[in-house]
């Protein structure tokens, strides 16, 4: 029962805080989530439980992945699933003989870019691509 | 990624516009629908431009900040050193070094990175870098195109497949075009400007000072288009080059119409082009081919005919015409 209170406060502590970087006051975020300022005043206080709905309407709102209010991290969800390797780049960490962390900034900040506009289909990097991009950013990853 | 799976989550990713916008549970593809997207969207940011000066610059400018989109734009070597200097040094943003190689191939529009150290309320949480190498020209519907992406899309599910490049016909991509066309020209903005020149036909002159006035970045055919659209007369903007007949008969080569964009009292009064269509010979739009020469004529619509014998209805319309490597760019008006 104490663990379930906790979470309902780090939630209700992380909608203010994230409320108040944003510059808006609890009525405008009520009135934009169309829930009572009364509400949100004691979901903030983790005095009330959130339904997921509304919580997502507050997310959208504060213009954040739902994910970033649920969690206390700060990283994107993507950042924390089992991370599966394309082979390409498990040849080109073999042939570079590099660390297992290594690999994986690597992969994740090649992630990073999420859509390329064009008018061309790209294709998946090549492991000689790989160790270009690693030959790249070689100096900044391995700080 | 196959065909299937491309099939698949471009399924899921209309049905999650749909229910983010809380509109329905799935995509029906129908007109109806579209234009709830469109509302819906608009309705967002609706409050933005309740102060704000009638310019489409401004708006974007907005939307990003309430949206943590941050615009970078390349045009050359300088131009990418310091995007290097500013995300990939000092913010450790490795994705970022891609673009060096990747902007050799001159196919690319634009890149979007959701930074992997961002906090969840920095302003450039997302980041949009514009290829401005080749030219200006889209680089303002670019800007509203990512806006639009974010303004339809759930933030936890933009791209959720992390699909890398997606080509103009994906469907996605289509509606987004369409609901972006609708912010880049906002009615409520944009309606200022076109009532500095409603007392006259359109024409070139009269467009690229709308465009001067509302947004100089954006491209004169996109402006056009908008103009076109709200234009308070029948009114239609097309293009003409050199093509053959749809069938390929090698003998059919002339200057054909490609329909750009045409109003509701256009499509009323049944001043429609047909694709492929021949510009007459008779027509200024043939002088503006042969010289080079813009112009801008009062002329009988009748004169405009298909190889099968039919021609436009009877009616007295203002043409302008310019040319622009090699492409003739025409608005028709009653």
């Amino acid at each position: 029962m104490a663990e379930k209170n906790n979470l309902r406060t780090e939630l209700g502590a992380r909608i203010r805080n994230i409320r108040k970087n944003k510059g808006l006051t609890g009525r405008d975020l009520a009135e934009k989530s169309k829930i009572s300022p009364t509400y949100l005043s004691e979901v903030e206080r983790g005095l009330s439980n959130i339904s997921g709905e509304k919580l997502h309407r507050i997310a959208d709102i504060l213009r954040i992945p739902l994910q970033d209010l649920l969690s206390p991290s700060t990283q994107p969800e993507t950042n924390k699933n089992v991370i599966s390797f394309p082979l390409a780049l498990s040849e080109a960490a073999d042939e570079l003989l590099l660390k297992f962390s290594t690999t994986v900034r690597l992969f994740k900040g090649a992630n990073s870019l999420v859509a390329r506009r064009s008018a061309k289909q790209g294709q998946e990097w090549t492991k000689q691509e790989w160790i270009d991009f690693y030959r790249s950013v070689e100096s900044i990853l391995e700080d | 990624m196959n065909k299937e799976q491309i099939y698949l989550e471009t399924a899921i990713r209309l049905d999650d516009i749909v229910k983010n916008l809380e509109i329905g549970k799935h995509w029906t593809n129908d007109e109806t629908q579209i234009q709830e997207i469109i509302s819906a969207c608009m309705e967002k940011i609706n409050y933005l431009t309740d102060d704000l000066l009638p310019n489409g610059e401004l708006l974007a400018n907005e939307i990003s900040k309430d949206y943590q989109v941050k615009f970078e734009e390349i045009r050359d070597n300088t131009d990418l050193d310091l995007l290097e200097k500013n995300y990939v040094k000092s913010k450790n943003e490795f994705g970022f070094a891609r673009i060096r190689k990747e902007i050799q191939t001159k196919s690319v529009d634009a890149w979007l990175f959701e930074r992997s150290n961002a906090e969840s309320n920095d302003f450039d949480r997302w980041v949009a870098v514009l290829n401005l190498t080749e030219t200006e020209d889209r680089a303002y519907w670019n800007k509203f195109h990512e806006l639009a992406h974010r303004l339809a899309e759930p933030p936890q599910k933009i791209l959720p497949f992390r699909r890398e490049s997606i080509t103009k016909t994906d469907p996605v991509e289509k509606l987004i075009d369409t609901i972006a066309g609708n912010l880049a020209f906002h009615p409520k903005l944009f309606s200022p400007h076109i009532k500095r020149i409603s007392n006259s036909a359109i024409t070139f002159d009269n467009v690229d000072l709308v465009r001067n006035s509302f947004a100089p970045s954006a491209s004169l055919l996109a402006t056009t288009n908008a103009v076109v659209k709200i234009y308070n007369r029948p009114a239609l903007a097309f293009k003409a080059a050199l093509n053959k007949k749809m069938n390929g008969d090698a003998n059919s080569l002339a200057l054909r119409v490609s329909p750009q964009a045409h109003n509701i009292l256009a499509r009323e009064a049944g001043l429609i082009l047909f694709r492929n269509m021949r510009v007459p010979l008779e027509s200024c739009v043939y002088q503006t081919f042969l010289t080079g020469q813009s112009c801008i004529a009062s002329e009988n619509t009748k004169i405009w005919t298909t190889s099968s014998g039919h021609s436009l209805p009877n009616y007295n319309v203002t043409i302008s015409a310019i040319k622009l490597n090699d492409i003739i760019y025409g608005v028709m008006t009653i």
